[in-house]
């Protein structure tokens, strides 16, 4: 086997490895993000939560939220 | 205060008792005071490495146990500015808690320079207790994916500890194949993991007779890089396809190739 082909295998098994959250990882992010932004919107739909890995290893993590009202600041200070 | 270092890796077997010996004579032959301590839970044998096997009383549950001083529990290797404290027999060694054995780290640092710990692998107990007493951790992997892979692991488990820096000893590199392309290049490693390289050492009998290499190997000069990059920070690194690459280099390459 060559080095080149022995990276790739490298880089994809630490990839899966990594892509492999802790268990209850992501519910417990969501539910922890809906709390937050609940305090700043009336949330109307589903969250979700996606959570990706970019080729140097970084975690990107993708919200979507749908909110039907957002507080005025008054709300948000008191 | 000394630098304490703890020297670990993901898997077994790759090298960290070997690094350590080595490490601690290159630093030693610096006339740097350091003191080499056996974390390696029942698996001890760093004593052994520096050729220093039954020749203490006492070891590092007699002085947790309040049984001798410190002292009694440290030896010298003759000639050099190089200690160590053996490590305590398995069935104390569950006993030892993190909390005693920093304190007791923190009490030698006074008289050391370095003090290197040789720590179980990343999954086995006194990982923790070695890691929470250290200030540095070195992890040592070989060019091998299931090493890489494991040690990616314990990468992580790091970086849930207080440490100052962490970084890589790539173990047990060919240079013939290095030269080839045919094995994972120690660069490559450490940009994977995202750790510094503190050192490559090369493929070397000589690498099992730290107390006694007296001549040139090429183990003994990439460890005293390794130890350099240590004190200076210079990154100064080994490379075992040197003498692999060129004209005879491509000729000595085959030549082992075909053996
Ligand atoms: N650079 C090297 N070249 C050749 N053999 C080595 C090298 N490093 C370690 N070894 C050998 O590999 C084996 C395991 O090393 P050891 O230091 O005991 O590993 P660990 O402490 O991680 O379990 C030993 O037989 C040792 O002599
Ligand atoms: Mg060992």
């Amino acid at each position: 086997m060559t080095g080149e082909e022995e990276l790739r295998r490298l880089r994809r098994l630490l990839f899966s490895d990594k892509t492999r959250l802790p268990c209850g990882f992501a519910e417990a992010l969501k539910s922890d993000l809906e709390r937050t932004l609940s305090q700043y919107m009336r949330l109307s739909g589903r969250t979700e939560l996606f959570i990706d890995i970019d080729d140097r290893g970084a975690y990107i993590v993708h919200i979507s939220a749908l909110a039907d009202a957002v507080y005025p600041c008054k709300k948000l200070n008191g | 205060m000394s630098n304490t270092v703890v020297i670990t890796s993901g898997k077994g077997g790759v090298g960290k008792t070997t690094v350590t010996a080595n490490l601690g004579y290159a630093l030693a032959r610096r006339g740097v005071n350091t003191l080499l301590i056996d974390g390696d839970v029942g698996l001890n044998n760093l004593d052994v490495a520096l050729g220093m096997e039954n020749r203490g009383a006492y070891d590092m549950a007699d002085v947790m146990a309040g049984k001798c001083r410190v002292s009694q529990a440290i030896l010298q290797v003759p000639g050099f500015p190089l200690y160590i404290m053996p490590s305590a027999h398995a069935v104390y060694s569950e006993q030892i808690k993190a909390g005693d054995f920093r304190a007791l780290i923190a009490r030698l640092g006074a008289s050391f320079d370095y003090i290197l710990i040789d720590c179980p692998a990343g999954i086995e107990g006194g990982f923790h207790r070695a890691v929470s007493a250290s200030e540095y951790a070195v992890v040592v992997t070989t060019p091998h994916l299931s090493a890489v892979r494991d040690a990616d692991k314990v990468v992580a488990l790091l970086s849930g500890y207080d440490l100052k820096g962490v970084s890589l000893i790539v173990n047990r590199v060919r240079g013939d194949l290095l030269a080839r392309g045919e094995t994972l290049d120690p660069k490559q490693i450490s940009r994977l993991l995202r750790y510094p390289l503190l050192g490559v050492i090369p493929e070397d009998d000589a690498a099992a007779k730290a107390g006694v290499q007296a001549e040139e190997s090429s183990s003994r000069t990439a460890f005293e890089m390794t130890a350099g990059n240590m004190l200076t920070g210079e990154g100064r690194l080994y490379d075992p396809a040197l003498r692999y690459r060129g004209f005879l280099g491509a000729i000595r390459s085959r030549l082992k190739k075909n053996a």
